[in-house]
């Protein structure tokens, strides 16, 4: 279950609406739509459940977005417009009593991986499956709970592109606790306030 | 001594080798040859080229695949050769069996779970691959379960991509190994190879035997892929 998340004004990043619900709009597969015209919408996001439990996987961070060097090459977006989808542009999963929220955080490499994502999905759906592993294996002997699945979905999430989004946990019903989710260069994983400089 | 002791980090560091698990103390298989690559480049070489390969141009090259050092993982460089076909010289009776050997590689991890509640391999293998559940479509998905006198195993790999996952419990003793396996087989050999690999592993330190994969022909022609 999902939904698209538009600007009614383009140039105005407050003009935010969400659509309606459909079930459709699984970002792991190609049902997602992101579009910027006035006839499919200005999407600036998508919100979506993940039933497993997991954790965002590139299919969340590169599927919602909008093919960027595209959009620029081809539409001749004006600069106001393109500086509102970067700051704005987020990806949200809710799993497991928590809701994720991806934002861009290197505006080149996330486009070039954007426009590379649909070809690339397949091998990127591999390595995020082997680096999840390759944590589990490593931190934990038997079994994990949600949390700890959830970790190790976040370690190889950030390990792979770290580099090009943002990534924020927060439980549900914990107002005012967005947490920062960040990766040492063990592999581990912490949660951090996004104030704390 | 300060000095000697700054050398050794420098060297450790720079020549990228790093310590792991000695697996050749837990088990025997006999596609682990030995106690495993030690040099991270070597392993990342062929990681990468492994996944070039089966993917050509839909190889993802925006992403970090480094590979990171853990003490209790071990990486190998496999290979597993399939036969193509029986080929004889004219004139004379000798018979050549050509085959197609595939490299593979092979991260591998081992756990003493003497204290940790017995549980089956089906319950550990649904746990464990929840993260391919959470990823594929289920029309791609393939799993199965080995069992034979020494072992109860599992795999599980998505027919869209050249990793398989596994999971193999002891029998006789409250141990487990698990990890994964990069090789680009075709997905109609994927199967047989990884029950091959579960089949033929052994929890007994140091035997030395049952090496699974050994051909008796006398003559063979390879190609490598």
């Amino acid at each position: 279950m999902g939904a698209a998340i538009k600007l009614r004004d383009p140039n105005d990043p407050s003009s935010v609406y969400i659509d309606p619900a459909s079930s459709d709009n699984k970002v792991s597969s190609k049902s997602v739509n992101p579009s910027w015209d006035a006839t499919r919408g200005y999407v600036i996001g998508y919100i979506h459940n993940h039933p497993g439990e997991g954790s965002p996987s590139p299919s969340d961070i590169f599927n919602p977005a909008v093919d960027l060097l595209e959009m620029v090459n081809s539409q001749n977006i004006p600069a106001n417009q393109l500086q509102n989808y970067l700051r704005n542009f987020s990806s949200s999963v809710v799993s497991g009593g928590n809701v994720y929220t991806i934002t861009i955080a290197n505006a080149q490499l996330f486009a070039m991986m954007t426009g590379n994502f649909s070809a690339a999905q397949k091998d990127a759906n591999i390595q995020y499956q082997n680096a999840t592993l390759e944590f589990i294996n490593r931190n934990y002997s038997n079994g994990t709970t949600t949390e700890e699945y959830q970790a190790s979905g976040e370690s190889a999430l950030i390990k792979m592109y770290g580099k090009m989004f943002n990534l924020s946990k927060q439980k549900i019903g914990e107002t005012d606790r967005n947490k920062a989710v960040k990766r040492d260069q063990n592999g581990n994983i912490s949660k951090v306030n996004p104030c704390t400089p | 001594m300060k000095t000697l002791i700054t050398s050794i980090i420098f060297l450790l560091l720079t020549t990228g080798l790093f310590a792991q698990q000695d697996i050749k103390s837990k088990i025997s298989n006999g596609f682990i040859r030995d106690n495993g690559l030690t040099d991270l480049k070597e392993i990342s070489d062929l990681n990468i080229k492994l996944a070039k390969d089966y993917f050509g141009a839909n190889f993802d090259t925006y992403a970090d695949r480094s590979i990171e050092m853990a003490p209790n993982v071990s990486f190998h460089k496999i290979d597993y050769s399939i036969a193509t076909g029986v080929q004889t010289t004219p004139g004379t009776r000798t018979r050549t069996t050509t085959y197609t050997t595939y490299d593979g590689l092979l991260q591998l991890s081992w756990i003493d779970l003497s204290t940790f509640p017995v549980r089956s391999i089906e319950d550990i293998s649904k746990d464990n691959y929840r993260v391919v559940y959470d990823t594929e479509e289920k029309s791609n998905i393939i799993t199965d379960y080995v069992k034979n006198d020494n072992v109860e195993g599992s795999f599980i790999y998505s027919k869209n991509g050249n990793l398989i996952i596994f999971i193999i419990l002891s029998k006789t003793k409250p141990e487990m190994v698990r990890g994964t396996i990069i090789i680009n087989l075709p997905e109609s050999e994927r199967s047989e190879f990884a029950k091959a690999f579960i089949g033929g592993t052994i929890f007994e330190p140091n035997t030395g035997r049952t090496r699974t994969g050994t051909r008796t022909d006398s003559t063979r022609t390879r190609t490598r892929n």
